[in-house]
């Protein structure tokens, strides 16, 4: 298969997640029922259910599957090969809207006994396989939704005739050229129709592009997602300009997930600087605000204006210590460069301790690993 | 109390114990290189012996004639006959320590 053939695939599959026109039902139906009787073991197709939106199609799912959709879609991807995540595109979007009602997206593993013994597990099934719910991070690997790095795939791979279950594989491209989702389960196939209406949410003057996307459905739900991640409408308002967010409002106004996905685009430290030392320590996640203040730097934090550190002098520099309330303090020590620049001046420098030192002399000496009988004879 | 010496970032620290060294060379030999400032920390000595650590910095030498060393940005320090322990200087980030940027 050359690439020039895989990028058509591909781009096609692109294409056809903008599709907004209703479902073929009756060709989509048609293509579940050859997957059912190429699956075998389903039972043959006795009932179509159709969602006319992906909360609907999720809720379906979790409402009817008792382990064995899984199961069977487990044993439809044994015949492939993995395939990374699409990394962008309205197809990428459509994939990571989806699996961003969890239940559509999971991770297969044969259970091991230390999963038990930790109880992270839901339910081992009787051949021993279990599945985990994971979240969006493994859309291009759900062969039942839409995801069209994926799907172009199975298309490679159906044209040079290595597919040990070309059948099933043919049924279920079929099924998602009409419709973005598909789940079977004994007897009754779960299937989502088009969204009627996809548009980016976000001004068309912003400098940096949206990455969100408003979802329509026919039953008249809105709903709305950014990098994956299901927003409200007041947020979805907030994030399309993300370039004019301050510093702060990226820290106080968004939940977890999504300020973490802003704080990676804007960069930790300018972030971190831009809010000022007292925002950052001011922050409830211990994770974050450790990632923060490391990025804004031992020395910058001491001199920052929101910040009044304690100070203990010696003859080998000074300590500084912030008190961060909930977590250890932060200890920097300032030490003067022996050797004089060639102005006459001397350059002072900033380094990071451990919260338990308390002077400036065990602070040095414990950055070259020695205790109390630092004392160099000669130092420049 | 052992005898230190400081040149910036790295310290040396002399040993009870002569060094049994597994290299050698003459003249001079890097000690360290300043990732940030470029600049590296040179010994000169008519005789090194030396050995290095796993990741393959100088980790203890043997200097029988003494030796003088040299950084742009730092006066040079008489390193007296003997065996010496390198050390560099780290940093603190929670529970782990990093080598300090130089």
């Amino acid at each position: 298969m050359t690439d020039s053939t895989h990028a058509g695939f591909e781009e096609e599959w692109h294409q056809r997640a903008s599709d907004t026109r209703p479902a073929d039902r009756a060709a989509a139906e048609a293509a579940a029922r050859r997957f059912y009787d190429c699956a075998g073991f389903l039972g043959g197709m006795q009932t179509v259910l159709w969602a006319n939106s992906f909360p609907e199609f999720a809720r379906m799912v979790r409402c009817m599957d008792r382990g064995l959709g899984w199961h069977v879609l487990y044993s439809f991807l044994k015949t492939s090969d993995f395939v990374e995540p699409d990394p962008s595109g309205l197809g990428a979007a459509l994939a990571n809207a989806l699996s961003s009602f969890g239940t559509l997206a999971a991770e297969y593993r044969e259970a091991d006994d230390d999963d038990y013994e930790d109880g992270d597990h839901e339910e081992r099934d009787e051949d021993d396989i279990e599945y985990v719910t994971v979240g969006v991070s493994m859309n291009g690997l759900l062969p039942h939704i839409y995801a069209p790095k994926r799907l172009a795939h199975f298309q490679d791979r159906l044209a040079s005739g290595k597919l040990p279950a070309a059948g099933m594989q043919r049924a279920m491209l079929d099924i998602l050229r009409q419709c973005p989702a598909f789940f079977p389960l004994p007897g009754v196939a779960i299937l989502c129709d088009n969204p009627a209406r996809i548009t980016p949410f976000g001004a068309p003057d912003a400098e940096v592009p949206s990455t969100g996307l408003t979802f329509e459905f026919r039953s008249g739900l809105v709903e709305r997602f950014w990098h994956g991640i299901r927003v409200s409408e007041a947020v979805a308002r907030q994030l399309s300009r993300p370039n004019l967010l301050t510093s702060r409002e990226i820290l106080e106004d968004f939940a977890p997930e999504i300020r973490a996905r802003l704080i990676a685009d804007a960069g930790a430290e300018n972030v971190a600087r831009g809010a000022g030392a007292g925002a950052v320590l001011e922050v409830d996640d211990t994770e974050l605000r450790r990632k923060l203040l490391e990025a804004y730097g031992p020395k910058n934090l001491i001199f920052d204006s929101d910040v009044f550190p304690k100070t203990e002098k010696d003859d080998f520099g000074t300590l500084f210590r912030i008190e961060v309330p909930g977590d250890e303090d932060i200890c920097v020590v300032k030490v003067l460069n022996a050797t004089p620049e060639p102005d006459g001046t001397f350059q002072d420098y900033f380094l990071r301790v451990p919260p338990d030192v308390k002077t400036a002399r065990e602070a040095v000496a414990w950055t070259f690993d020695m205790e109390e009988d630092y004392a160099p004879v000669a130092q420049t | 109390m052992k005898t230190t010496y400081r040149q910036g970032d790295i310290l040396f620290i002399s040993m009870d114990a002569p060094l049994h060294a597994h290299e050698n060379t003459t003249g001079s030999l890097e000690i360290a290189q300043g990732e940030v400032t470029g600049h590296a920390h040179v010994l000169h000595a008519g005789a090194i012996g030396f050995d290095t650590d796993w990741e393959k910095r100088v980790s203890r030498l043997d200097l029988p004639q003494g030796g003088t060393l040299r950084h742009d940005e730092h006066a040079p320090i008489d390193l007296p006959p003997g065996s010496y322990e390198v050390r560099r200087q780290r940093e603190y980030a929670y529970g782990k320590s990093t080598p300090a940027d130089d």
